[in-house]
């Protein structure tokens, strides 16, 4: 996007008030989405962001100052007003950039922003139509395709310039299904780090189609109960108990400060043998995975917790400065206007040692997550917060009636020390993850688990 | 490439297709934002970004598409795209360009600029020292933090219409980590406005406070009791529910509000009024995102719902008129039934009044998770709270770790009364919500 001496340029005029590292990530997206909703097509968003964030570091403070102006002009001048804040003091660095290649894991077949939006629409209506056909009680179906081609390209001061382009694929199917009295929404929502390819393995009509079940179900289902109780929660998104109630207290950008209760517990017993947690950005294909971190840095599986012992924490390289640690592939950010940190690809608890069958006879009462919502935690207390989606009681052992409204409440590491049994079916996720470098892809992920006990609210 | 050099290039590219119905709309923004830690500058960041949408209409169906490169050649892939995608639609779209005939309300709020370096790093600075002064047990891991925004919307179409709107305003707000023993509790302050306005003192003293009140703090028994959500609380509930006031929601069956304007669907004392010039709105805007002027209104009047909100396409299908509130929540995206400025009338009762006729209830101060505990189509709510029990009508003791879960429908019915402490939240984007503390008559919350 950007030729590599004017790069060198701009970063040599990022540091010439004593910055001791300097960076420019640029950018160009474009972005896709077509909306349709109670049969009709209902928006087309078709745009293209373009443009760089510079970022220098002056020991423990950092600058970052995005544009939009990416001429060699526009980037001198943002790399100005970044010098202007980091520092006062005069010096000339000579930046040479060489060029690094990284290998793709993730051949594209399709690219979607290659295709008409005409063809898109008929995966779209495929979706749709099958959604709405489920029941008569449907009531309204929203169904959204996105597709995203994202070109980035990194240079910093140590030399490294390197690019990727990332591509990604989501439909989503939001089913209402209504008695007249009240609503309830069913979801379902697989992405991919792919392009259109995605719908040869995934069928659009079994996306819609699993929406409008889960929609269904909730209507019949009654209020859930409120209490403590033992909870069975269900593989693929119950995996998102991992990354609120843990996986953001692993990340640098709570850990260097000490604002997360894994401070200082790495080598320490923080969750029941049966566990192990992992952050893998390789996985080909899979939403969260990247070649290279928006550092720059090539993306790997870290092992977050090994048999219940706490192994690594998720580390950029600028918080991995306070902690004196090294980047573990880990720094992300939704577009050049943020800066990067700490964040989670795709993060999921291994398969463990119970059989799935065992974990739901051996709870007497309790609930069966079987479909989990969003949910978000306070780093610093550790409490968090989730939605059932889709819940069921259990009686003696027996998954019985539906039940609706309920979320699960706690702290990350009481509830890590209340996984008790660790279930054979793992799978995966996808969802998007908010955080102080915006809104990024991740997936999540579970084998079935049991958590002894934890507040269930209700009513 | 700035707006009128944009107008220039569509206006040639325009004639040359021979299209007469489009509009463009631009956003210029810039952020700084500036954050500490223990007693230093932790980070700063600046941001600056702007795009065009095009929006056309031919053979009467309309078309989108944006971009964020000001390069010349942009111009002509905008219109072909926004063509193609109109081209899609299969029936003719109920909005069309409106021409400027309308009169614009005065601002009041001014549109402050963003404050420089030096001035960002004193306030943030003082901010901090003032949190670690305001009570021994601020410890590290304390944070301040000054954002500035300045936002300039343009609007043009070729009927004459060519309108500019510019907001600025600052933000600080403390969180004060405060420790006891090997409890933890963060404490919150926000000020929202001209940064020459505010106190980091009083800030401090009541994000400390805020924390300090949280420490000690136990589980409470399950059950049904009063629930007063206080000012902050309520507008964050407000946010989260306010799709339901959507004409395009109702439309499409998705707002449990559709068809019952002139019904009594909230209680007596409950009057939501949606007023994008409101004196106390630092986004304060006279037209909405296509050029229609803004104007008050009581969306809920004394309990009785009166009007959704719509914007020009949703009124086409309803066969009324545009409310003023066609919003896009970015310039990419496309225009949508929206509020500028939110918020609930106040009531004559301070909170201590609220409190006074409850024998046992429960006072929430803080709410987490709100996107994942609601769902705005069917109103329901399970939500991860703190806050303090209320006993003989008096605060009595911290309380934490427990939802409070009901229906947002139900709810507005349950409001037994509105508190006198109006405050408004941080605007998102164009948007601002602002409430007083509610006491609602009975929900179920759940502890131990």
């Amino acid at each position: 996007m950007i030729e590599k001496n004017i790069l060198e340029k701009v970063l040599a005029r990022a540091m010439a008030t004593g910055a001791d590292f300097a960076e420019v990530f640029v950018e160009r997206t474009k972005e896709n989405e077509i909306v349709m909703t109670g049969g009709k097509l209902d928006s087309i968003h078709d745009g293209l962001l373009s443009g760089a964030g510079i970022r220098v570091f002056n020991g423990l403070r950092s600058v970052h100052v995005s544009t939009t102006d990416i001429t060699q002009s526009g980037l001198m001048a943002c790399a100005a007003k970044a010098a202007d804040v980091i520092g006062q003091s005069r010096s000339e660095r000579m930046i040479r950039l060489t060029e690094r290649l990284n290998g793709d894991r993730h051949p594209i077949k399709t690219v979607p922003s290659s295709v008409s939006n005409a063809v898109k629409l008929e995966i779209v209506k495929e979706a749709d139509a099958a959604a709405r056909g489920y029941d008569s009680a449907i009531a309204q179906v929203k169904t959204r395709l996105m597709d995203f081609d994202h070109n980035i390209l990194i240079a910093n001061s140590e030399g490294l310039y390197t690019a990727d382009r990332q591509i990604r694929t989501r439909l989503m199917v939001v089913s209402t299904a209504s008695d007249g009295m009240s609503n309830q929404q069913g979801f379902s929502s697989p992405g991919r780090r792919m392009g259109l390819e995605m719908f040869e393995t995934i069928l659009p009509s079994e996306v819609g189609r699993a929406a409008s079940a889960q929609a269904m179900t909730m209507l019949k289902a009654g209020y859930c109960p409120a209490g403590r109780m033992a909870v069975a929660i269900e593989n693929g998104f119950g995996g998102v108990i991992f990354h609120e109630a843990c996986g953001h207290s692993l990340e640098a950008s709570s850990v260097a400060y000490g604002q997360s209760e894994f401070a200082g517990k790495l080598g320490l017993r923080v969750a029941c043998p049966k566990v192990t947690a992992v952050d893998d950005g390789t996985i080909p294909g899979a939403w969260g995975s990247v070649n290279i971190d928006d550092e720059g840095t090539p993306s790997r599986r870290n092992v977050l917790i090994e048999n219940g012992i706490l192994k690594s924490y998720l580390v950029d390289r600028f918080n991995g400065r306070r902690m004196g640690m090294p980047s573990t592939g880990s720094a992300r950010r939704q577009s050049y206007l943020f800066e990067p940190t700490s964040r989670m690809t795709n993060t999921f608890l291994l398969n463990g040692p119970d059989r799935n069958e065992d974990i739901i006879a051996s709870i007497e009462y309790g609930l069966y997550a079987k479909s989990m919502g969003g949910g978000s935690v306070n780093p610093v207390t550790g409490a968090f917060n989730f939605s059932v989606r889709e819940g069921y009681l259990i009686r003696n052992g027996k998954v019985c009636e539906p039940v609706r409204g309920a979320s699960l409440i706690g702290n990350g590491a009481e509830v890590l020390s209340a996984i008790d049994m660790v279930g054979q079916n793992l799978a995966t996720a996808q969802g998007m993850c908010g955080s102080s470098s915006g809104s990024i892809p991740t997936d999540v992920g579970q084998p079935l688990i049991r958590v002894s006990s934890i507040t269930v609210g209700g009513r | 490439m700035d707006f009128n050099r944009w107008k220039e290039l569509a206006v040639k590219e325009a004639k040359r297709r021979n299209l007469t119905d489009y509009e463009l709309y631009y956003v210029e923004e810039e952020m700084a934002k500036i954050s500490a830690f223990r007693e230093d500058v932790k980070g700063f960041s600046s941001q600056k970004q702007g795009g065009i949408c095009l929006r056309l209409t031919a053979d009467g169906r309309t078309g989108y598409a944006s971009t964020e490169l000001p390069d010349e050649s942009q111009i002509g892939m905008l219109f072909d795209r926004a063509l193609e995608n109109a081209s899609l639609f299969e029936t003719a779209s109920a909005e069309g360009l409106r021409a400027d005939e309308e009169i614009y309300g005065e601002k009041t709020v001014e549109a402050y600029d963003i404050p420089d370096v030096a001035s960002l790093t004193e306030e943030v600075l003082a901010l901090q020292k003032a949190a670690y002064a305001a009570d021994a047990r601020v410890s590290d891991g304390t944070e301040s933090c000054v954002i500035s925004r300045r936002r300039t919307v343009r609007l043009y179409n070729p009927l004459g219409l060519d309108l500019e709107n510019s907001t600025g305003y600052s933000v600080a707000f403390i969180e004060a980590l405060v420790r006891q023993g090997d409890e933890t509790n963060v404490g919150r302050s926000l000020a929202v406005g001209d940064m020459a306005q505010f106190d980091p003192d009083g800030m401090a003293k009541e994000a400390a406070g805020d924390g300090c009140a949280k420490l000690g703090a136990v589980l409470v028994p399950s059950g049904s009791y009063p629930v007063i959500f206080d000012s902050r609380q309520m507008i964050t509930f407000l946010e989260a529910f306010s799709a339901v006031f959507s004409a395009e929601n109702a439309q499409k069956g998705l707002s449990l509000l559709s068809g019952l304007e002139g019904q009594q669907t909230a209680a007596k004392c409950v009057t939501l009024i949606e007023d994008p010039l409101c004196r106390y709105s630092p986004v304060q805007t006279p037209f909405d995102d296509e050029g229609t002027a803004v104007r008050e209104k009581k969306i809920i009047d004394g309990g009785i719902l009166t009007t959704l909100l719509y914007d020009r396409k949703t009124a086409g299908v309803a066969g009324t008129v545009s409310t003023g509130n066609g919003i896009k929540g970015r310039y990419d995206q496309t225009v949508s039934p929206g509020y500028f400025c939110l918020y609930l009338k106040p009531g004559v009762k301070s909170r201590e009044l609220l409190c006074a006729g409850i024998k046992e209830g429960v006072l929430v101060n803080e709410i987490k998770g709100l996107h994942a505990g609601t769902n705005e189509v069917t109103g329901d709510f399970s939500i991860e709270s703190a806050g303090f029990f209320i006993r003989d009508g008096k605060v009595s003791h911290p309380i934490k770790s427990f939802t409070v879960a009901g229906n947002f429908f139900d709810l507005l019915k349950d409001i037994l009364a509105v508190g006198s402490d109006l405050h408004f939240g941080m605007p998102k984007g164009a948007s601002v919500v602002g409430s007083p503390s509610v006491l609602i008559s009975h929900l179920s919350v759940a502890g131990k």
